[in-house]
């Protein structure tokens, strides 16, 4: 049975004036359902341009995405915004929130548009903000924040869950929390989760660690016992 | 490198980077001054154009008219008053020109056609007039009779009771020309005292034309006001001390006009009264002469009569003598026909005495008449037989001298005539023969003694003739008895046939006699009726002669009748001459200036409602571009807050970072300023000027380059970008760049005032909660659309109102309140019957449906201080005026009743003098009374303004009845109306006519000028909302920006991202029309009142489609705002703006 999630040989490339900027140069690996895939390199190693094509982001200019058995590479805007729609689930470095809305209300501006969805609130209270509800973003702390948008993520059942340095803008103990979070998530819905980071300490937690290097994946290591959280420092 | 030039640097790259919004500020600040310093021009600029059009033809600045014309020595005196830049002393006269269509009244003035004297025209066409028969025509004739072409000829008349030979030496001229004259800047060419009282063209012809001894006009240039631009305050002000001076002159001038027309009066009638006396004497020598000349006259007829009797006695003497004679004559005639008769019956008597005798006699004369014949017979017969018997002897004789000396033996041989002669011989004796033959036979000697036998013989047969002879003779002797007794009865027959033939014969002489008299008597009858024919004639000539003195005498007397009269109507002239001459008045000296010229109050009134429109509407546009601006400019610091932040923490000043984004502010404002003024300057004063051109007649517009706007508006864009820029600036740089390098924390979620209200918070979807939240969040942003877009909508709505009031009057007046067809001026003051017999003709007229009389005059009422003209209208039947007339209130549609007492006003004059129904006004009746009279109901109207009067109420006011000078007409549908106005024409009393079709068109021609500046409104404001909402959203998009990539990223649809703006942007779009729909109404009315004049009320209501489209035309806007938003949406790049804030 072919892999959940399945890169093959993605090139993309950016021209800049008459430099041409390789972000991801034959990019291939593969994720199974229901794991906890961490994707790591230092800054500017394409981390995020493949996270960005995986998430319907972006296109890439040649090479196959699988996703669940569809291959995304061949997507047009229109069908890309459906996968995004239904399919990808986001969590970004900054939040991203929209600070007019209030926590429920940015879960629901996700919910909203979709047909298959959670409960706003239930979502909110499985992620530890059942008593924040109606609180403005500006009104919660960031790590809060981060949860209201891995509970955004969530409440539309997404086949995938992408977070970019979800930790990046949070302090260690938050980080830790949002990161446990995320794990449990993994395992408690059979959630397939990919994170990015340069944080090579978390690798141990994921199944899956990807590590990328000058737009490559250098290699892909399988943690076939990875280890709870709370165990891992740094 | 040093600090500055790094700045510097920034600066222009800056610039170049964000061409966009370089451009937009650039852009909304050129359209916000252009506009407004282009609408603040037109007037500027229309005066200007005016002013230099005025300086270049010297238009006069006041124009001198007296009522006894202006001599030289007036002239002097006017010269001498200096303070005079230029005089004209010229004529002018206002005369009559018809042709076949119609009669125009015409001004005839005169020029020297050089271009530096006063009023100088312009030449259009053709050439100035180089002799007195030539003239040159007004170029803008709107009212130019259609025959006035370059070429023709005119032939001019003068009015009814006025001699054209008074002013005008020339009467016919030839078109050379076409001219403008300064004099006339619209299509008015003023008022006069001729016709319906309005000059419909003028001409300009040379001084000689004139017949004028004295000038009529006098136009004069003034030192004071030389270069003092016209419309100005300060000309206004010297033209007043100027006036003044000259009204003192005047008087002066009156002064020395009087004495010398005084002057002059004396004289000539004293010299009328010795012409008088010389006149006198010399018709009464002549009525004397003619005295005497009829009496020689007289004695000649009655000698003629003396003559002719006398002929006539003699004559009737002379036939009488005549017929006398004739007389006696047939008398003696008489008797011998009376004779003739007795002989006549004599010879009846004779003839039957003779009858009677030859029935007696008549048998035996017959008897004997056969007797006689046959005795007559027997004795011829015996005659006759001697006779032979002789003959026979003789020719034996001959028969025996003849042989004797031939013998012939043989009987046979005998010749013939032998033989006869022996035949013959034997019957006288039968020996004889034998004898005769034996002579033959005998030899000659043997013959003798035959012959002697044969004499013998013969001897004896003479003598037995012989006896039978004498008892002939005896016979007829016996016969002649009876013979005689015959013979006698013959006699008395040829006697009384005699008788019978001399009495024929007298009788004849006696017919011949009577004819000889009857020819007398005719020869008589034709001289006589010669003679009478004669006298006939002799009297006929006499009784001629009488009547011709009859005549003369007649004529004498009606000679010394007229004489007598022309004597004393010449002594009456001269008395009134004289009384004329006691009550010559001072005249008046007229001092008019320019504001006198038709047309020229007009064109500052419209400059000044050019102002008044450039006044209110720009200012939305300043404003506007000012508030985008500053948006504009918040946007920008916000956005670079974090170059701020390292520019600061780099050790630049605080200044120096300022300077540059104020520095990006004014150089655009500048730029912008500049652009939009050019084109400003440029754009609106062409439209305007080229717009009321149509009315006006004026060269190409002067539009120089204004500076004091342009500072104007620099300053303006200056404060309104450079300090926003500033501000903007200052609490930026008031943060410590640590702060600013951080990104600006987005302003925090507030829960609006909806959620406080469960019940229509939890209805409302969430979208649309998101849209209310975020209008709440944005308040400052979603005002100044809202002014955006409420000032395009009230724009709109205010230049589409504008339009309709203006453009609606005219079928309104003409369809809705005046219902007539048509309106038949006819001459003033006609008697009761004239008045009847135009109406009879006019409703003669077949298509002609109904008809009304009606009195129209011009008025001046007064109410208060304020005075205006109106016109008076009687209506001569009030109740039928339905049909011609509407009287209604404006509000409600009201019909507005009669009352005998009370005048009906229009709803304009009603306003104008502040009149409500029951308030009393005055009329200046022009005879110098005031009358007062009472509102009696206000009616709509929209031009000209009427003071309804019905014929009773003005018979008590005015003391007369009206005398009907205009008739309402109604026609049937669909006429020729052309033809109609020619019956019109023809009708006897008719002056003119006016045609509602034409009227309401005229009026909508008329207002097209403004139409065009509506349109120029409503598309700026159109432009100005697009650019506005454009900006206004597009600074939204970007200040919103990570958002929007998040809801992107979140599997939103284009379409469903455009939404979420577009619900705001629809939002205060529709906030923003319902406002500018409020603001609008009121921004109509404004302008209304300014643009209004006295003559004309614009509609005041708008129509609903105004609000239709102002707001149909606002979306429409918004929609297009919103298609380009879409796009933009579009490629908004989720990566780029989620990674932004690295």
């Amino acid at each position: 049975m072919a892999a959940f999630v399945t890169l093959d040989s993605v090139y993309k490339r950016y021209q800049m004036g008459e430099v041409t900027i390789t972000a991801s140069d034959g990019v291939s690996f593969t994720v199974e359902k229901g794991e906890f895939a961490v994707i790591v390199g230092s800054s500017g190693a394409g981390k995020t341009t493949i996270l960005n094509i995986l998430g319907g982001m972006d296109s890439c200019d040649e090479g196959t995405i699988l996703v669940d058995g569809s291959n995304i590479a061949a997507y047009t805007q229109k069908e890309l915004t459906k996968y995004r729609r239904y399919d990808i689930g986001f969590v970004f470095q900054f939040y991203n929130l929209v600070p007019n809305l209030t926590a429920k209300e940015n879960v629901e501006l996700a919910t909203q548009i979709g047909t298959d969805y959670l409960d706003a609130e239930e979502v909110l209270k499985e992620v530890g903000l059942g008593d924040r509800l109606s609180n403005f973003p500006a009104q919660l702390s960031g790590g809060e924040q981060q949860r209201v948008s891995i509970a955004r993520a969530l409440a539309k059942k997404p086949k995938l869950l992408l977070c970019d340095e979800p930790t990046g803008a949070l302090d260690y103990q938050t980080g830790k929390t949002i990161l446990k979070l995320l794990w449990d998530t993994c395992r408690k819905n059979n959630m397939t989760v990919i994170l990015i980071t340069h944080n090579q300490a978390i690798t141990p937690m994921a199944d899956r660690v990807i590590h990328m290097k000058n737009s490559k994946v250098s290699e892909v290591t399988l943690n076939p016992h990875p280890r709870p959280i709370e165990e891992i420092e740094w | 490198m040093n600090i500055k030039a790094a700045l510097l640097k920034d600066f222009l790259r800056e610039i170049r980077r964000s061409k966009t919004r370089f451009l937009s500020i650039l852009l909304i600040v050129a359209i916000g001054t252009g506009f407004f310093a282009g609408l603040k021009a037109c007037a500027p600029d229309m005066h200007l154009t005016a002013e230099k059009y005025y300086a270049d033809h010297h238009l006069m600045d006041l124009h001198l008219v007296s009522t006894l014309g202006i001599d030289e020595d007036n002239l002097r005196t006017i010269q001498d008053a200096g303070g005079i830049k230029d005089l004209y002393a010229g004529y002018s006269a206002t005369l009559l020109y018809q042709n076949e269509d119609s009669e125009s009244i015409v001004k005839v003035m005169s020029s020297n056609f050089s271009d530096e004297e006063i009023n100088a025209p312009l030449l259009i066409e053709g050439r100035y007039p180089t002799a007195p028969d030539e003239c040159v025509i007004d170029e803008s004739g709107k009212y130019l009779p259609e025959d006035w072409v370059i070429g023709a000829e005119i032939t001019l008349k003068a009015a009814d009771g006025e001699n054209i030979d008074d002013s005008m030496a020339e009467k016919t001229f030839t078109i050379v020309g076409s001219v403008r004259s300064p004099l006339y800047v619209n299509f008015e060419r003023g008022n006069c005292t001729i016709g319906d009282g309005k000059i419909d063209t003028y001409i300009l012809t040379l001084p000689e034309a004139f017949s004028y001894e004295i000038y009529t006009d006098v136009y004069l240039t003034l030192d004071a006001l030389d270069g003092v631009p016209p419309f100005s305050e300060e000309y206004d002000d010297i033209l007043e001390t100027e006036t003044d001076r000259f009204t003192k002159l005047s008087e002066e001038l009156a002064k020395a006009r009087y004495d010398a027309l005084y002057e002059e009066g004396r004289e000539e009638l004293d010299e009328g009264i010795a012409e008088f006396n010389e006149e006198k004497e010399k018709g009464q020598k002549e009525l004397d002469d003619a005295a005497a000349e009829l009496a020689d006259a007289k004695k000649e007829l009655d000698d003629g009569f003396a003559d002719y009797y006398q002929g006539l006695d003699e004559l009737n003497t002379r036939i009488a003598d005549a017929k006398a004679t004739i007389q006696s004559e047939k008398e003696t005639l008489e008797n011998a026909k009376a004779e003739l008769e007795q002989g006549y019956q004599t010879y009846q008597e004779q003839l039957a005495a003779f009858e009677q005798t030859k029935k007696d006699v008549g048998e035996q004369i017959a008897a004997y008449e056969v007797l006689i014949d046959q005795k007559s017979k027997e004795i011829s017969a015996a005659y006759e037989a001697i006779d032979a018997q002789k003959a026979l002897v003789e020719q034996i004789r001959a028969f025996l001298d003849s042989y004797a000396d031939v013998s012939i033996s043989d009987a046979s041989l005998y010749p013939e005539d032998v033989k006869m002669l022996l035949s013959a011989a034997s019957e006288l004796d039968p020996s004889l023969s034998g004898l005769l033959a034996s002579y033959l036979r005998a030899q000659p000697e043997n013959k003798t003694a035959y012959r002697n036998g044969v004499e013998t013989a013969l001897e004896k047969i003479e003598e037995e003739i012989s006896a039978n002879e004498a008892l002939l003779a005896q016979a007829e002797e016996e016969l002649s008895p009876i013979r005689e007794a015959v013979n006698s009865f013959y006699e008395g027959k040829a006697a009384l046939q005699q008788a019978k033939e001399t009495l024929d014969q007298n009788a004849l002489q006696i017919e011949e006699g009577e004819a000889a008299l009857l020819e007398a008597e005719e020869t008589l009858a034709a001289e006589e009726a010669e003679g009478r024919a004669k006298l006939s004639d002799a009297y006929a000539q006499l009784m001629d002669g009488k009547a011709e003195y009859e005549d003369g005498l007649a004529e004498y007397q009606d000679g010394k009748a007229t004489f007598d009269a022309e004597i004393a109507d010449a002594q009456k002239e001269l008395d009134d001459a004289e009384k004329e001459l006691n009550k010559l008045a001072l005249p008046v000296y007229y001092i008019w200036d320019r504001y006198n010229n038709p047309g020229y109050s007009d064109y500052q009134n419209d400059t000044l409602k050019v102002d008044a429109v450039a006044k209110v509407f720009p200012v939305f546009f300043v404003l506007v571009a000012g508030l985008v601006c500053l948006t504009t400019m918040s946007r920008m610091v916000d956005e670079q807050r974090t170059l701020i932040g390292t520019f600061k923490a780099l050790g630049y000043s605080r200044r120096s970072i300022m300077i540059k984004y104020v520095g990006y502010a004014m150089f655009a404002s500048l730029v912008g300023t500049f652009v939009g003024v050019a084109i400003g300057f440029r754009l609106f004063p062409t439209v305007v000027i080229n717009a009321y051109r149509i009315m006006y007649v004026f060269p190409d517009p002067l539009m120089p380059f204004r500076w004091d706007y342009t500072i104007g508006c620099l300053i303006v864009a200056f404060l309104c970008t450079g300090v926003s820029a500033y501000f903007a600036c200052r609490k930026a740089l008031k943060s410590f760049p640590a702060q600013l390098m951080r990104p600006k924390t987005p302003k925090a979620g507030k829960r609006v005032i909806w959620e406080r209200m469960p019940k229509i918070w939890n209805r409302i979807d969430f979208i649309q909660k998101v849209t209310l939240r975020n209008i709440s969040r944005y308040k400052g942003r979603g005002a100044m659309t809202v002014i955006g877009v409420a000032g395009c909508t009230a724009l709109i709505l205010a230049g589409f109102g504008l339009r309709y009031s203006i453009t609606s009057i005219g079928p309104k007046q003409y369809s809705e309140i005046f219902l007539y067809d048509a309106i038949v001026v006819t001459e003033e003051d006609l008697s009761q019957n004239e008045q009847e017999k135009v109406t009879e003709q006019l409703s003669d007229i077949d298509e002609v449906t109904s008809s009304m009389a009606v009195l129209q005059k011009n008025m001046d009422v007064q109410s208060g201080n304020a005075v205006k003209s109106i016109t008076t209208m009687v209506i001569s039947d009030p109740d039928q005026l339905g049909d011609y007339i509407v009287l209604k209130e404006r509000l409600g549609g009201k019909e507005i009743s009669w009352d005998e007492n009370t005048v009906i006003i229009t709803e304009k004059l009603a306003r104008m003098l502040s009149l409500s129904e029951e308030d009393t006004f005055t009329i200046n009746n022009p005879d110098g009374s005031r009358l007062t009279v009472t509102v009696g109901g206000i009616t709509e109207n929209y031009a000209m303004n009427f003071v309804y009067f019905t014929p009773s109420l003005y018979e008590s006011l005015f003391g007369h009845e009206p005398a009907y000078n205009a008739r309402l007409l109604n026609f049937e549908e669909g006429v020729d109306e052309e033809e109609m106005g020619a019956a019109f024409l023809e009708t006897e009393n008719v002056l003119g006519y006016s045609l509602s079709t034409e009227a309401s068109k005229t009026f909508t021609e008329m207002m097209s000028s403004l139409d065009l500046i509506v349109w120029v409104i409503i598309f700026s404001a159109g432009a100005l909302a697009l650019i506005v909402m454009y900006k206004l959203v597009n600074i939204s998009v970007n200040e919103r920006i990570r958002e929007l990539a998040t809801i992107k990223v979140l599997g939103f649809y284009d379409k469903e991202v455009s939404a979420y703006i577009y619900r705001e942007n629809t939002f205060y779009a529709v906030l923003g029309t319902l406002f500018g729909l409020i603001l609008g109404i009121f921004l109509e009315k404004f302008v209304i009142q300014t643009a209004e004049v006295d003559a004309v009320m614009f509609s005041p209501e708008i129509p609903f489609y105004c609000f239709f489209f102002a707001t149909v035309i606002t979306l429409f806007f918004t929609v297009i705002v919103n298609v380009l938003l879409h796009f933009s949406l579009k490629k908004i790049d989720m990566v780029e703006s989620l990674k932004s804030v690295e």
